[in-house]
């Protein structure tokens, strides 16, 4: 067989599950921070309330 | 914030060294196939996204099980990342393996036992996800879910005695089915091995971010009602 017979469907291959990978890393990383903040925010204002 | 321990340290570099090894092998070192040619390759990410897949679904399965038992919320967070992870490598799986058939069988898509199956395994977790976010009582949502998660363990099985019981264009590649190994070059085998564990890693590493999250996550409900 022909060394560079279909070689766009194995680049495609590997492309579509990094790309997988890398939104969902992105999201999650996204999540992860807006919720730390969120965290943050809520223990400040229970720290400013008084008791 | 707390500062990363010894496994958050450790797995990132370790993940980066086996994912490198792995491309190496897979594009510079392992033998062409000689029917296949260079689309062959696929074969080993195609192989480590099941192997992350049916991971993550036992890992839904247990969690489910014990979660039903228990009623703690550790093993509720446990299942829903698990799933979804595993509908992402799922998902990959899927997609690497249409990929793959279009230049092999001439077809994106089959409708052959295992790959049907594959597919009913994707809806299931789907549906699983899908139930956590539309249920009105989140813990209604939860045990709904878990029992779906635990079902879901049947259609592992059936995937993986498809080919060996109902007539399938799909191979049996790890052991064939006359039981012996379908890949003969052991560099071939250490690819598949090698990028198999570099993916496994992935998974685990994501698994524990995604965990992470969910303990942020208790962390803003209970704050939230402590200020209510």
């Amino acid at each position: 067989m022909n060394e560079s017979a279909h070689l766009e469907y194995l680049i495609a291959a590997y492309a579509v599950v990094w790309l997988g990978v890398l939104i969902y890393v992105t999201g999650l990383a996204r999540r992860s921070s807006a919720l730390e903040r969120e965290v943050a925010e809520l223990r400040e204002l229970l720290a400013k309330r008084p008791r | 914030m707390r500062s990363p321990d010894l496994t958050d340290r450790i797995l990132p570099p370790a993940v980066i060294a086996i994912m490198l090894a792995a491309l190496y092998l897979v594009f510079v070192r392992v033998p062409t196939d000689a029917f296949q040619g260079p689309v062959q390759r696929i074969f080993y990410v195609h192989m480590a996204m099941w192997l992350s897949t049916f991971t993550a679904f036992a890992i839904v399965g247990v969690a489910s099980l014990l979660y039903l038992v228990k009623r703690t919320p550790h093993w509720d967070h446990l299942g829903r990342a698990a799933a979804e992870l595993g509908l992402l490598f799922c998902t990959l799986g899927l997609a690497t393996g249409s990929i793959w058939a279009k230049p092999i069988w001439n077809t994106w898509w089959t409708w052959d036992p295992r790959l049907t199956l594959t597919l009913i395994l994707w809806m299931i977790y789907a549906a699983y996800l899908l139930l956590r976010s539309l249920a009105n009582e989140p813990q209604q949502g939860a045990t709904l879910a878990a029992i779906l998660g635990v079902s879901g363990v049947v259609d592992l099985y059936l995937i993986n005695r498809a080919v060996y019981w109902w007539r399938s264009i799909h191979p049996a590649v790890i052991v064939d089915r006359q039981g012996g190994t379908g890949l003969a070059d052991p560099l071939m085998r250490a690819t598949l091995i090698v990028t198999m564990l570099a993916f496994f890693l992935v998974f685990l590493w994501l698994l524990r971010l995604r965990l992470r999250a969910a303990r942020l996550q208790d962390a803003v409900d209970d704050l939230r009602a402590e200020l209510a």
